[in-house]
């Protein structure tokens, strides 16, 4: 059987609020992000910036409870999944990430979100669409954190797997 | 390593709504559940996951849903001792070949510190313009910290038909 979903980084994130996934390799056709998270704050929003833009982000998205959905432009990153915390006792983020076709070195890249988080209240499930417009380029570095600074909780896990179309 | 078959159930006959992958081996980063569904009934229905045998109310879940005649109805969010649907299937009698197609990820499964969450996306789109016709993702937990050794698919309140298909990956 080919090898045609790889592990390529585990980053152990607890007590963190942001790094970097660096020298991706360029070799897979997909990027599939898992995440497995909480914060030790209230609730936070997962982020992701490509090759370190903190600029040019554009999204639609659609969120569960309270129905909201809606548009944005101009972000400073990929708008993703809330992430639980104190307002959520023992309920973990386990949002899924594609970014698709990221090593092609002509078009904008584009981030498919399927949050989900078992909160009982609020909007922690969402589907989302967001696109990096500030260049073309190959993403070979992916910046991960929270949107308003908040620490992951511990034994919180982010990892970065390679689709390949073989 | 990569994504690795760990077992495929094939419905043969209409007995049953439970199916069980048991034993589950603890070497994968994550699951991956792969359903293609169909009732032994009439209408769709909501199937469900149970971890570890538990079926005490200690599940919750959080979904967003959009049917194809109410548009985005705000879903679900509550606690249960089942959660639904997580994946669907469609009632054999009244949607004949059409499948109810959906997936459940399960990350980071065997680690003991931490209470059990699994993310699905399910839809299913039967030719109709009722509420037979929608597409849901769904957060889902339980208190457990438990590593997964064993997943029951339900049917729900249908038996599965012959013709479903239940598949159990690991990635790695």
């Amino acid at each position: 059987m080919p090898a045609t979903y790889t592990l390529i980084a585990t980053a152990s994130v607890g007590g963190l609020t942001a790094g970097t996934f660096s020298s991706i390799p360029q070799s897979y056709t997909d990027l599939v992000i898992v995440c497995n998270t909480r914060v030790t704050s209230t609730s936070d929003i997962q982020a992701f910036q490509v090759n370190g833009a903190g600029s040019g982000y554009d999204v639609i998205y659609s969120e569960s409870t309270g129905q909201t959905t809606g548009t944005g432009t101009a972000q400073i990153s990929y708008r993703v999944n809330y992430i639980p915390g104190t307002s959520q006792s023992g309920v973990w983020d386990t949002s899924i990430y594609h970014l698709l076709n990221y090593s092609q070195g002509n078009t904008y890249k584009t981030l498919l979100t399927q949050g989900a988080a078992a909160a009982n209240g609020g909007f922690f499930t969402q589907s989302t669409v967001s696109t990096y417009a500030g260049a073309t380029t190959a993403v070979t570095s992916l910046v991960y954190g929270t949107a308003n600074g908040s620490t992951y909780a511990a034994n919180s896990i982010i990892r970065l797997y390679g689709i390949l179309a073989a | 390593m990569a994504m690795t078959l760990i077992q495929r159930i094939d419905v043969t006959s209409s007995a049953s709504a439970n199916y069980t992958f048991s034993s589950i081996p603890q070497t994968y980063t994550d699951l991956l559940l792969v359903t293609c569904a169909q009732g032994a009934g009439s209408n769709s229905d909501g199937n469900f996951v149970w971890i570890n045998g538990i079926s005490t109310a200690t599940y919750s879940g959080n979904m967003l849903r959009r049917t194809i005649n109410a548009g985005n109805d705000g879903g679900f969010a509550g606690s249960s001792s089942y959660i639904v649907p997580l994946c669907y299937s469609a009632g054999q009698t009244s949607f004949p070949s059409f499948a109810g197609n959906g997936w459940c990820y399960f990350p980071n499964y065997t680690n003991t510190n931490i209470n059990r969450g699994y993310n699905s996306i399910a839809g299913i789109s039967p030719n109709v313009s009722t509420t037979n016709a929608q597409m849901i993702i769904h957060g889902v937990g339980n208190t457990t910290t438990a590593a997964i050794t064993s997943i029951l698919y339900s049917g729900y309140a249908l038996n599965l038909a012959s013709g479903t298909t239940l598949s159990l990956y690991g990635i790695s």
